[in-house]
């Protein structure tokens, strides 16, 4: 074993048991054993130094800041479902409105209505002749 | 660290349960969820971060991006390695773009700097504790360095639960796990922490 593939083993096996080749290589290394030992010593300190305690006003308040965030998302989509809702009945209103109104613009007055009848009113059809004014004629 | 299990054993709902129970709107399960995983993110995010300010900044977006995406979380019992993933996006976001710390930066935070930069081979001996000085081997090296090197020896994951977490090929993780490890090892060494 080299002194790369050494310290390529030493990092899989760290935390482990050391296979018998990095044992043979660290016997007779002394080098890698120096490095090893720096390396095995810097990983424990990163294990075992102590991690600042989270401080007790952020912990206490983490939970409601975090409820409070979700209470004002959750109002905040209502408030959108809501005015979505308005807008939707508002525009279906105005829009049964103006079609009221346009039915009410286009509907024929008794005068249209007559003429129009007479206009449109068939010819020669059978069994209309006798609403066919005399008039018109044939 | 297992990412599935309950922090708490037999101290009561499962977290499994109180996430489901969290996305269906409950708020005490919420809340409880928040109790239940929020040393463990302070414990990532404190050595990440460096210092007390940024690690609750961090903590709380990653928990609040959390939240908001809760409802449309699709396996709870994947719930933990879902957040830390959050949690390490949120710190490249915020952190990941700062270059490694000067002494100057380390100053400003009031972190000391490195004694053996500043003054004479008799001040190492007098640096700051080992935590202080693995805090400023942390600040020290890239994001990328330092997420996997806090992930598998804070929080003892697995290569596997690393790949995951980062989204990285299991390869690419040893890498930068082994590369972490020898800038790690290399500060303490010039702090003269280790002989």
């Amino acid at each position: 074993m080299t002194c790369d593939e050494l310290r390529l083993a030493f990092h899989e096996e760290l935390g482990g048991t050391p296979g018998p080749g990095t044992r043979e290589h660290l016997r007779t290394c002394s080098l890698c054993r120096a490095w090893s030992a720096s390396l095995a010593a810097a990983i424990r300190d990163l294990e075992t130094a102590a991690i600042p305690a989270m401080p007790l006003d952020f912990s206490r308040s983490l939970a409601p800041a975090l409820v409070r965030e979700r209470r004002a998302r959750t109002a905040g989509r209502w408030r959108w479902v809501a005015a979505s809702l308005v807008l939707l009945a508002s525009g279906a209103g105005g829009w049964q409105l103006g079609r009221l109104l346009l039915v009410r613009q286009t509907e024929p007055g008794p005068r249209q209505a007559r003429t129009a009848d007479i206009l449109s009113a068939p010819r020669a059809l059978p069994g209309h002749a006798d609403v066919v004014p005399a008039s018109l004629g044939r | 660290m297992n990412l599935t299990q309950q922090a708490r054993p037999g101290a009561g709902p499962s977290r499994t349960a109180l996430v489901r129970a969290a996305q269906r709107g409950d708020e005490r399960a919420f809340r409880a969820l928040v109790a239940d995983i929020q040393q463990r993110l302070w414990q990532v995010a404190r050595r990440l971060a460096g210092d007390d300010d940024r690690a609750a900044d961090l903590v709380q977006e990653s928990l609040m991006r959390a939240f908001r995406a809760l409802p449309r979380l699709r396996d709870p019992e994947r719930f933990m390695s879902w957040l830390l993933r959050i949690l390490n996006h949120v710190a490249t976001d915020t952190l990941g773009a700062r270059q490694p710390e000067s002494l100057e930066d380390l100053a400003e935070a009031g972190i000391e700097p490195m004694a053996s930069e500043l003054e004479g081979p008799e001040a190492r001996a007098e640096a700051a504790g080992t935590a202080e000085a693995i805090d400023r081997a942390l600040a020290a090296m890239p994001m990328i360095y330092r997420q996997p090197l806090v992930l598998r020896h804070v929080l003892d994951l697995t290569y596997d639960d690393l790949a995951q977490i980062l989204d990285l090929p299991l390869g690419t993780v040893k890498t930068r796990l082994f590369r972490g490890r020898e800038m790690l090892r290399e500060h303490l060494l010039r702090e003269g922490i280790r002989p």
